[in-house]
């Protein structure tokens, strides 16, 4: 008993809230870019299971990158790319070959799962320590208000790549709403045989939209692996890329909602993280199976009352002259 | 979901044959340039491979113990995807029937004869990963969820509760996470002594007969493929669509935990940590492998098993790693996915340049 009062006590303070709060901050960046991601995939009609594959190829690629080069900002474009290289796969195996996206995601998931562990082993074998990333940390404090008490610590001491989520949530959400090319991906969505008719190239649209999809889950993934865990290990996005599909059902398919989910998850995320860390009473398998359980629950609540775009996950067949 | 055939005819059957060949030599093909980056002669590799997979007695029934468990979780997968349901939650509802099943065997009276405890750990590894299979299927009807994301969201809510069980209330002595084992009176007999192939693998190919005779001769085979055909159209032929999903992610999930029932009383005599590495993934990529034919999906299991079994002294012998297999049978599989499409753009190609000859 009294190790659960000293804990809440622990709980309690403000200090280990701001810190668990900048931490959940912290973990909202690889949830929120492939859910982003996701939002544009899906919003033009591609079901990408994908996603999870994306992020562990992203997570490999760039980690191997900055092995070598030791930059942070080409480790992470070439995560970006090759996130959008196996989008590309998908996308020609939906778009062109007509494949049940679920079933060609799982496969491809299954895929970059064995490539990536294969070649980890093939390049640095197996050893006790594992290598690291070797790259900068990206913590960016802007200046002024990162000297605001609480806030500062949690919002704006963090790293640049919160800050460019927050841009790419704001951005897509303008594409998306107030640009034709958004209101193309949307019809393409929704009506696929009314937007060709009205002009719109579907597949196009298809091919644009994964590719967008793909560089933020790369670039997700290469998060974890640069930024987070500092090294690479087989499955290291350990089912992020499903959460995010979860999330993007939660948000109502809309960036601000998405975003406000991801920061739930990610709270929820370095909570258990912190409490581990403290030694909360609990065995550590309980507390590692919050976020999993959370999306659960967050499904069970939301998936009635959220409407998926209308050709969700369909093939769309021209029609021949 | 997949179009299943209902009949199968000569030219369907030569079509399909002709697309695995090439499907198969292609992704081999692949493999072949991945072998060859690591500088090793791929004939020497997939020599080891082969000699790894048959050289000994013990080797070859290795790879009929490992290819009980895939079967039956093919089979499983199988029946959820025949329904238009993806189950990936396998690995979870295997653990819960593995962990239910060894509690049977563990914490009944030890006087009770063999054949009963086997019958009621099979009919509590069914009822179980039935329950917890079923339970996302009524998720998704209830609540019109996702079953991909809930069953792989369940898949760690199940791991991390048995992981914890076993390393905490049902630990053996000894400080490793495991449960107890079984009374060696328990555990399922060995083919031959001194292999680790046992009598299960007789079970799984009952099962297979009996999912085959499911979907050819009752009405409940017929549902669940007419569910999977075309929504709509089974509400329309009265078929309650609702309780079906649930009933066939029940029965997907009963064949899972069934799965983990016979590996624990056959190869490892209890449930511990990470008795499951990724079984149920490599059960759906069976299932599509095999189309979702039973036999095909028995076969598959071998196949698969001989792949593991090999590549694992491949690994040994020449260190090329193991996931080489993850990424054999996921390419073969992305090829026969592709291949129909394929074929068509290639015959109606074919045609229209007839057509422009003006013939």
């Amino acid at each position: 008993m009294d190790g659960g009062s000293d804990s809440m006590s622990v709980l309690l303070n403000a200090t280990f809230l701001a810190t668990l709060l900048a931490a959940g901050v912290r973990m909202t960046i690889p949830i929120l870019l492939p859910a982003v991601g996701e939002i544009f995939a899906e919003r033009s009609g591609i079901l990408n299971i994908n996603l999870e594959g994306q992020m562990l190829i992203g997570a490999f690629c760039s980690f191997v990158v900055s092995y070598y080069t030791h930059s942070l900002l080409l480790s992470l474009l070439v995560g970006a790319a090759s996130g959008v290289l196996l989008a590309m796969l998908m996308a020609v195996c939906c778009v062109r070959w007509h494949c049940n996206h679920c079933v060609i995601g799982i496969t491809l998931n299954m895929f970059s799962l064995g490539f990536t562990s294969f070649w980890y082993r093939v390049i640095y074998g197996v050893t006790t320590a594992p290598p690291k990333a070797d790259v900068s940390s990206g913590m960016v404090a802007i200046p002024g208000l990162s000297k605001i008490p609480f806030l500062g610590e949690i919002l704006f001491q963090q790293n640049f790549l919160f800050y460019l989520s927050l841009v790419i949530v704001a951005v897509s959400f303008y594409i998306l709403h107030k640009t034709q090319f958004g209101l193309k991906i949307r019809a393409t969505g929704e009506y696929p045989r009314a937007a060709e008719t009205m002009g719109v190239n579907v597949s196009r649209i298809q091919v644009i939209s994964m590719a967008i999809c793909g560089s933020l889950a790369g670039m997700g993934g290469s998060f974890l692996s640069l930024i987070s865990l500092n090294r690479f290990v087989d499955n290291i996005t350990a089912s992020r890329g499903f959460i995010a599909l979860a999330i993007v059902i939660f948000g109502k398919w809309e960036p601000w909602k998405v975003l406000l989910a991801s920061l739930l998850f990610g709270t929820i995320d370095a909570l258990q993280l912190r409490l581990q860390a403290v030694g909360v009473d609990a065995p550590y398998q309980l507390l590692s199976m919050l976020p999993y359980l959370l999306t659960i629950f967050v499904m069970i609540f939301t998936a009635k009352r959220s409407h998926s775009p209308a050709a969700l996950g369909e093939n769309y067949e021209r029609e021949q002259v | 979901m997949i179009k299943t055939p209902m009949t199968w005819n000569n030219s369907r059957i030569s079509k399909t044959v002709l697309s695995f060949l090439i499907a198969f030599a292609a992704a081999f093909l692949f493999s072949i340039l991945f072998i060859a980056a690591l500088g090793v002669n791929p004939f020497v590799a997939y020599g080891k491979l082969i000699a790894g997979a048959f050289g000994r007695t013990s080797s070859i029934f290795e790879i009929l113990a490992k290819a009980t468990p895939l079967t039956i979780m093919g089979l499983g997968v199988s029946i959820g995807l025949r329904g238009g349901f993806s189950n990936l939650g396998g690995d979870g509802q295997f653990y819960v029937g593995a962990l239910s099943s060894v509690c049977i065997g563990l914490y009944l009276p030890q006087t009770i004869p063999a054949p009963v405890i086997w019958l009621l750990a099979i009919l509590t590894a069914l009822v179980s990963g039935g329950l917890y299979g079923g339970l996302a299927g009524y998720c998704k009807t209830r609540f019109n969820t996702n079953e991909v994301i809930i069953t792989i969201m369940m898949n760690y809510v199940a791991q991390y509760v048995v992981s914890w069980l076993v390393s905490g209330p049902l630990q053996a002595p000894g400080g490793i996470p495991q449960t107890k084992a079984l009374a060696a009176a328990y555990t399922i007999p060995k083919l031959l002594s001194g292999t680790r192939a046992h009598w299960g693998i007789m079970l799984a190919l009952a099962l297979v007969f009996l999912v085959s005779f499911l979907f050819k001769r009752t009405i409940l085979g017929f549902r669940i493929e007419a569910l999977g055909a075309s929504p709509a159209a089974a509400k329309y032929a009265g078929i309650n669509s609702k309780l079906y999903t649930a009933l066939i992610l029940a029965l997907s999930g009963g064949f899972c935990g069934l799965a983990g029932m016979i590996e624990v009383y056959g190869t490892y005599y209890r449930v511990l940590d990470g008795i499951t590495t990724s079984f149920g993934f490599t059960a759906m990529l069976i299932a599509l492998l095999a189309q979702l034919n039973p036999f095909g999906i028995f076969l598959g299991s071998i196949f698969i098993s001989i792949l593991t079994v090999g590549a694992n002294s491949m690994q040994i012998a020449l260190n090329i790693p193991t996931s080489i297999v993850n990424v054999i049978q996921s390419l073969i599989i992305i090829f026969i996915l592709i291949m129909p499409s394929v074929t068509t753009r290639l015959a109606d190609r074919h045609r229209r340049r007839l057509d422009g000859r003006g013939e």
